[in-house]
């Protein structure tokens, strides 16, 4: 069963019906073809599906789509063209904090998220902000440089 | 030395971090079905009947296919021992029973979880110690029946199906001259991939019996191959796209779900049908890794030199043996470790076991061994009161020394004295602040590796000069994160003498255009696509020296290229553009002298040689690459909690092509290790299912695990010949010894001696204090 | 992918209870995080999700008097947010930073993870010993029960048509907590083993650990030895007796063996004690 919902995803304004079962995910990737969200897990163990809700970062394979109705939503591909983002590519194109790049702009997210929080991230920020996300090329050392660099 | 071009940033990073680069699941098409697939809920089963009946009647479903369905198509690699789907008999929890396809994924669930099947449970076993014993059961009753491309010395009656047996000197004489015999078991168990991407496939049939896949695979060609075999059609009519993976590591390599995506596929023709593995199934229905046992046993005198070696490996190989059979030879013959010793006897078997097919993965066939002999020298070195160093260096293989397999090293193989050396004097330099209730632990092990692959795994490129006078390459090797097709840049650029923004590389793969590659493993695509660059450069040159020839009316001969233009070597001022000519010179009246430079590169490793049969001796490696690692830990004595502090790696990488992709390389490859050192373990219950198919409690390394660690990654750089401007491949490398440098680590800090992986908290923590073998 | 079931997100508690009273098949949701994995897994889904997260009675942290009131619906990182729980509980305060990780903290509740009565959830063994209290909301009315009456087996919980509306920690001046847990990675990971110490203004001990038995474990012989005894090497090496005597942790669990859980209780009691600076290091091993 199906039903509309309303949301506003990367400052657009969405009306559309969705089945109740639909995750967040699954909409974003299958519904409105922004497959720059990744799937790595489907559980929220990986980070990959990480998206602004609101504001804050959340795993977007475990939310429903219809839980986003009324709210906003900010994928990766909202991001481009903001100047933090900007900021994030400079600092992991130099540090070569990607790989195989999968894992890659869930990361970006949560850096995004951390700068939307502070300016200037410490230490306690930067681990908080990126301790949940599941890497399997990089061994971090290289995204951790690169999220340094914004300190 | 040539310098070679450096880029700013690798030629995929700007797509990747936007999210626009695009993955296999990222592609769809619109009369598209998804491919849901029941799976075994048994470890080994007759399978005795399936009703599909009435979910075939169900609404939006298209087909369902059954083990039934299947004629003769085998998957026939090494061993013809696998189909598609489950024929008559479930292997391993996870095998393909059915796959039910249709357009809304969420009715193809519906129906799936509908289908009956009835099984009569069988007795398995998931480890080889145990599926060799006389009365275990057989999981191939008939395997002397199956086709063998390559004898694989399978054992009649028993679940063997690959025995490698490597014989040097005599190693009875030297247990007698011993003065001391260590004779120790370790075990590496299985564990998984874990790309973050998991599998996934796209195929469609045409009505002309062509089929066009999209796979996440690090072999277009393998996979090609495989599949025409299968339905019996010629390698053209199959074409295999790849793009960017979202991780390999192995996993990808070989076949996986290709061939049942294709099986699929071919009962609803033009029908484009995605098979996307979930995470669950990423775990226990694609390949996994690593799982064998060894068991050392040692003769040493008592001044630490070895005198021999006897070797015992046993590979909980999974239920079906073609991905695993060069893993079993490259562990043999790489199980006595960096080291010359005189008398050897190894034999390493391959065994079916009820799991899923153990593949590749990062490394293979070294770090299961290193874990082995490199915990051996350091128990060694106990047990006779010596240094270890003093044992490693004095039995290192070096400039003149014979290896294992007959190979005389050269001081060309590289310097694994140096690396050493560079690491115990890091480890030496290194203060520890001392904390209270923790102990500190220092571990080093040496590695060495070469590449295990069939003996014509060729490599190929492409060149073309466009008009505008920059340069399109193509080239054997898949993308998976590690940067190849960026250090494939740098390499066009340093031989065309072009700078980088002249020359670009074709990133995505399709088998009926694009270079032949064998298979994108065992680190050897920078030396052999980069050959096979070379070489499509050397014949452009020659190419464009013919144009110049035609156009300055001078012998070819007396021309020297260089780069943007062509000079007459006696009269530099004679010279004409690269760019004018490069697609034939146009005169002002039109005429046209020479030809487009349009050339093709290839390489083939030069001299290999299947093993002989009885001493398993033969020119099996291409090239050997030697290194060091080392590791410093934190263990908390009240949990066992292990803290990594420093983690470090000297390698002979012959010549960096770019030194952040390699530095890249060789920590992603040891942090992918220490979690197999640490944590990972794939785990069964007593009904063969597997335990932990999620990252809930299969568990990787965190950010948190690493953030405080400091990094150190040595070069050095003693040219390999064969390898484009001397390079070595490095991206494996970094797996294989930091398990051993872990354990000997915990052993310096503790005084205890584990064997198994992975070192756990509870692990350290239960062994602390104690005594003697510790075999937990 | 999730299995069909029918969504509803009211925003009033009479249609929730009315939604609850006109299905027979269906499951609360807020956060999620626990939820929406277990349905991923399962073959099939209930008929209704009800979700509650608009309910603003269910929200916020509240200070009345001499206790705190945190609505059920408060996500973690609220909780790890509030100044008046880092001032006042650390163990509460532990507890939230190191649960799951940052995306699960902003959808996480903590009443989802009471309800939920996981053996080793962050929040059990800390409510335990801080002796909190649980506000049940029903059709009719409001009760109120000791949070250990509440939470009573492995995922069951005494709800019947009814919410975890809140839960009540009372501060009493100069009270001391602390959290620890041991994990397999130092990120995302679930506790192998947990606990939660408290010591309060009349210096009285509480200790719970989780992971260990079915509900947040306590055994007051450890309480009164620690109330009453001179922390020393001998009182652990006596509590090690008396823990290894009590406790039988599932020995099929994947994460730890009983053996080690049974050293792990009293090598965390002592780290709690470290922390609330009772001991010092001299104790250690």
């Amino acid at each position: 069963m199906a039903k509309t919902i309303n949301t506003i995803i990367n400052n657009e304004k969405h009306e559309i019906e969705v089945p109740y079962q639909m995750s967040l995910l699954e909409l974003l990737r299958e519904e409105l073809n922004m497959t720059g969200t990744k799937e790595g897990c489907g559980n929220g163990e990986c980070g990959a599906c990480t998206v602004l809700l609101d504001d804050l970062p959340v795993r977007s394979c475990i939310i429903l789509a219809h839980e986003i109705d009324q709210k906003e939503v900010v994928t990766i591909e909202g991001l481009k063209n903001t100047g933090d983002y900007e900021k994030i590519k400079e600092v992991f194109m130099a540090e070569d904090a990607v790989q195989c790049g999968f894992c890659t702009p869930g990361f970006v997210m949560a850096v995004k998220a951390l700068l939307n929080r502070t300016k200037y991230p410490n230490d306690q920020d930067i681990k908080e902000a990126l301790g949940g996300h599941l890497c399997r090329c990089t061994g971090y050392e290289a995204i951790h440089k690169a999220v340094k660099r914004l300190v | 030395m040539v310098d070679i071009p450096q880029v700013e940033n690798r030629i995929d990073a700007n797509k990747k971090i936007s999210g626009e680069a695009e993955f296999i699941d990222d592609i769809s098409f619109s009369n598209m079905l998804h491919a849901l697939v029941l799976r075994s809920p048994h470890a080994h089963a007759e399978i005795l009947a399936i009703d599909i009946n009435e979910v075939q009647k169900l609404e939006g479903i298209e087909k369902v296919i059954t083990g039934r369905d299947i004629k003769d198509e085998i998957i026939n690699i090494d061993i013809g021992d696998h189909y598609p789907l489950a024929v008559d008999k479930v292997r391993f929890e996870g095998e393909p029973v059915a796959v039910v396809l249709a357009q809304d994924k969420w009715q193809a669930k519906k129906a799936l979880n509908s289908i009956k099947v009835e099984y009569n449970v069988l007795p398995h076993t998931v480890k080889a110690r145990e599926a060799i014993k006389e009365d275990s059961p057989l999981i191939h009753p008939d395997q002397d029946q199956y086709n063998r491309h390559l004898d694989t010395n399978h054992h009649p009656n028993s679940n063997i199906f690959r025995h490698y047996k490597l014989r040097k000197g005599n190693i009875e004489k030297a247990f007698k001259k011993a003065d001391k015999v260590i004779e120790n078991r370790f075990d590496y168990p299985q564990r998984s991939h874990t790309q973050m991407e998991t599998h996934g496939a796209i195929a469609k049939w045409t009505s002309d019996q062509e089929m066009i896949m999209y796979a996440s695979t690090q072999s277009p060609f393998f996979v090609r191959t495989a599949i025409a075999d299968m339905f019996k059609v010629k390698a053209t009519d199959i074409i295999v796209k790849s793009g960017y993976l979202g991780g390999g590591f192995g996993g990808k390599s070989d076949v996986s779900i290709e061939p049942l995506t294709a099986f699929a596929a071919r009962f609803v023709p033009n029908k484009y049908v995605k098979l996307k593995l979930t995470r669950e199934e990423a775990f226990n229905a694609s390949l996994i890794a690593r799982g064998a046992e060894v068991e050392l046993k040692t003769a040493v005198r008592k001044d630490g030199k070895i005198l021999g070696e006897k070797a015992k490996i046993y590979f909980s190989s999974g239920a079906y043996g073609s991905t695993s059979v060069h893993i079993v030879t490259a562990a043999g013959h790489n199980c006595t470790g960096p080291y010359e010793i005189d008398n050897i006897e190894v034999d390493s078997y391959g065994v079916y076991t009820n799991t899923p097919p153990v593949g590749a993965f990062r490394g293979y066939g070294h770090p299961e061994v290193h874990w082995a002999k490199e915990r051996q020298i350091h128990i060694i070195a106990n047990e006779l009161g010596l240094d270890e160093d003093e044992i490693r260096i004095k039995n290192m293989l070096k400039p003149g020394s014979i290896n294992a397999l007959g190979q005389k090293i050269e001081k060309e193989n590289g310097d694994l004295l140096g690396c050493y050396k560079k690491i115990r004097e890091r480890l030496d330099e290194i203060e520890i602040n001392q904390k209270p209730h923790k102990v500190y632990g220092k571990g080093i092990a040496a590695i060495m590796k070469s590449p295990v692959m069939p003996t014509n795994s060729a490599a190929s490129a492409t060149l073309r000069f466009n008009e505008e006078g920059t340069v399109d390459i193509a080239c054997s090797g898949s993308e998976m994160g590690q940067g190849t097709k960026t250090a494939m840049q740098q390499i066009a650029s340093a031989a065309l003498k072009l700078p980088l923004d002249k020359v670009k590389i074709k990133e995505d793969i399709s088998t009926d255009n694009s270079p032949y590659g064998w298979q994108t493993i065992g680190s050897t695509t920078t030396w052999k696509a980069g050959r096979a660059i070379m070489d499509a450069v050397r014949k452009a040159i020659d190419k464009l020296k013919e144009n110049a020839s035609l156009v300055l009316d001078v012998n070819k001969e007396d021309l020297e290229y260089r780069g943007n233009k062509i000079v007459l070597s006696e009269n530099e001022d004679l010279f004409v553009n690269t760019d004018q000519i490069c697609f034939g010179y146009l005169h002002d009246n039109g005429l046209v002298k020479g030809e487009p430079v349009q050339t093709y590169g290839t390489y083939m490793p030069k001299g290999l040689t299947y093993t002989d049969p009885k001493t398993g001796q033969g020119n099996a490696a291409a090239e050997w690459t030697f290194g060091a690692q080392g590791v410093v830990v934190e263990i908390d004595k009240e949990t066992g909690e292990l803290k990594l502090l420093n983690m470090m790696m000297a390698i002979d990488a012959g010549k960096v092509i770019n030194p952040k992709l390699a530095r890249g390389q060789v920590i992603g490859g040891m942090v992918q290790e220490m979690g197999g050192a640490l944590t990972e373990e794939l785990r069964y219950g007593k009904d063969g299912q597997m335990r932990n198919n999620s990252f809930t409690d299969y568990k990787i390394p965190t950010p948190l695990d690493l953030y405080d660690t400091d990094f150190d990654v040595y070069f050095f750089e003693t040219p390999e010949p064969i390898g484009p401007f001397g390079a070595r491949g490095i991206a494996e490398h970094g797996t294989v010894g930091i398990a051993p440098a872990f354990g000997n680590a915990i052993s310096n800090a503790l005084g205890i001696e584990l064997f198994k992986l992975p070192l756990s908290n509870q692990k350290i923590f239960l062994n602390m204090n104690k005594e003697g073998d510790l075999y937990v | 992918m999730f299995n069909p079931f029918v969504y509803k997100r009211p925003n009033n508690l009479e249609q929730v209870f009315t939604l609850l009273d006109q299905n027979e098949d269906v499951k609360i949701i807020a956060g999620g995080t626990d939820l929406l994995v277990k349905l991923r897994e399962a073959d099939r889904s209930p008929e209704l999700l009800v979700d509650i997260k608009d309910l603003e009675k269910l929200k916020g942290i509240k200070k009345n008097k001499n206790e705190i009131k945190i609505g059920a619906l408060t996500t973690i990182t609220e909780i790890k947010e509030s100044k008046l729980i880092k001032d006042e509980f650390d163990a509460l305060y532990q507890a939230a930073s190191q649960f799951g990780c940052y995306e699960i903290r902003n959808r996480a509740t903590i009443g989802g993870n009471v309800v939920h009565a996981s053996p080793g959830a962050e929040f059990g063994v800390v409510l335990f010993a801080l002796n909190a209290e649980v506000e049940v909301v029903g059709k009719r009315d409001v009760k109120r029960m000791p949070i250990k009456e509440f939470l009573y087996d492995v995922g069951s919980v005494k709800l019947n048509n009814e919410l975890l509306k809140s839960i009540i920690i009372k501060n009493k001046p100069d009270l001391k907590s602390s959290y620890h847990r041991i994990s397999r990675v130092k990120g995302m990971d679930l506790a192998l083993v947990n606990a939660a110490l408290v010591k309060d203004d009349k210096a009285q001990y509480t200790s719970y650990f989780g992971a260990v038995a079915r509900t947040p474990y306590n055994n007051n012989k450890v309480d009164e030895l620690l109330s009453q005894s001179n922390l020393n090497k001998a009182l652990f090496v006596k509590i090690q007796k008396i823990v290894d005597e009590s406790i039988s942790p599932r020995a099929t669990s994947l994460r730890a063996s009983p053996e080690y859980k049974k050293k792990m209780v009293v090598s965390l009691l002592k780290k709690c004690l470290r922390d609330i600076g009772e001991i010092g290091d001299d104790i250690d091993g």
